[in-house]
């Protein structure tokens, strides 16, 4: 039996029904936003390599993030818990030329689709930007730079993997490759 | 990966743009990575081995979903993975023999739904292998994953116990821990690329 389908998604269930065919015979895949959150360690690195191998698997592109951490300013004279929350902006305009630096020299312009700086908690801005961007799937490594070792999964790949929007892709230091 | 880096050239002294002077060139592994993930024209991608944990609950539909259509394109030979929690009385050291005959049951008819979801779901091009395992889901996931070896894992979040406080159910969470190798994980309702 042969049927045209459009490329609308199809619910989990659809496995079983009429569709089943299209789905059995390998569905068509559209990948064509890839988030990378970068903190410039080389965890991150890798999930970049990853995410090159990727593009040019499907055609998509790639969209590196860096988050900087707000300082916090503790109020004087122990005045409460009030805290002022600043961007560092000298942070963030380094963190922009070092972003696109490296998307330069490892992504090339083909397959960079731009490079973002934000500000706030690195988890959380992660997985606001994936939903910004309407990301396909994000690409993160298991950990940064705080790379403490006796935990298997960093505590922000752990939140983007809760709460992302898309697919996640988790990559980690010493693994079975396929790229 | 399938380098060795005590092989390979730590550093190359390269003549720079200005005379009398030379730029070392530092060979730092993720620019090897990235160079082998770039010299190749054809696919870079050397996915042979997927692994699907299944508990066929819908959400674990899911990630064979996503595994058909990679599948299809790497070339690569799918998975399906169910584990079979024993019950086990806290009591009672020796497996009692009545508790055996239930564990094997209960592999054996998982053996069977997953040769059925294999039929009815898997396209025949693609080479699929079901496996029934006993023991904790996470850690069986782990060691199929090292002994097949798979090259990646695809795992939904939640499966039949769906708590959905929870944004990731425990297996999934212990399987992206713990794995040997990249996980892909794919929640219920997301943004999808399949």
């Amino acid at each position: 039996m042969k049927a045209r389908f459009s490329k609308s998604r199809l619910p989990a269930t659809a496995l079983a029904g009429p569709n089943s065919s299209r789905l059995r015979n390998g569905a068509a895949m559209h990948l064509a936003k890839i988030l990378v959150p970068v903190d410039f360690s080389s965890e991150s690195t890798k999930a970049i390599a990853y995410a090159v191998a990727f593009a040019r698997e499907f055609g998509a592109t790639i969209t590196l993030l860096h988050v900087v951490e707000p300082i916090l300013w503790p109020a004087d004279y122990g005045y409460g818990p009030v805290t002022m929350q600043l961007p560092d902006q000298a942070m963030m305009r380094k963190a922009k030329a070092r972003l696109n630096k490296m998307g330069a020299r490892l992504i090339g312009h083909k397959f960079l689709a731009e490079t973002q700086v934000l500000n706030g908690k690195a988890d959380f801005e992660i997985t606001e930007a994936a939903k910004a961007l309407g990301s396909d799937l994000i690409i993160i490594g298991t950990h940064g730079r705080t790379g403490l070792d006796h935990t298997l999964l960093g505590s922000t790949a752990e939140k983007v993997v809760r709460h992302a929007p898309c697919p996640v892709f988790v990559v980690r230091r010493k693994e079975h490759e396929f790229v | 990966m399938a380098t060795d880096f005590k092989k390979e050239k730590v550093m190359k002294i390269k003549p720079a743009t200005k005379p009398g002077s030379v730029t070392f060139e530092l060979n730092r592994r993720d620019d090897r990575l990235m160079a082998r993930a770039a010299e190749n024209g054809a696919s870079p991608f050397k996915l042979k081995q997927i692994l699907v944990p299944v508990d066929f609950s819908e959400p674990s539909q899911k990630a064979l979903q996503y595994a058909l259509p990679l599948a299809k394109k790497f070339g690569a030979k799918i998975t399906l993975l169910h584990v079979v929690e024993p019950m086990l009385y806290p009591e009672s050291v020796v497996v009692p023999p009545e508790m055996e005959e239930m564990n094997l049951h209960l592999m054996k008819d998982s053996r069977e739904r997953l040769e059925s979801l294999c039929q009815t779901t898997v396209n025949p091009a693609i080479a699929s292998k079901p496996r029934v395992r006993l023991g904790k889901p996470w850690q069986e996931i782990v060691n199929a994953a090292r002994s097949i070896p798979a090259d990646l894992i695809i795992v939904a979040t939640h499966g039949y116990t769906g708590l959905k406080h929870f944004f990731i159910g425990s297996t999934a969470e212990r399987v992206v821990r713990h794995a040997p190798c990249p996980v892909l994980t794919v929640r219920e309702r997301e943004h999808d690329f399949v």
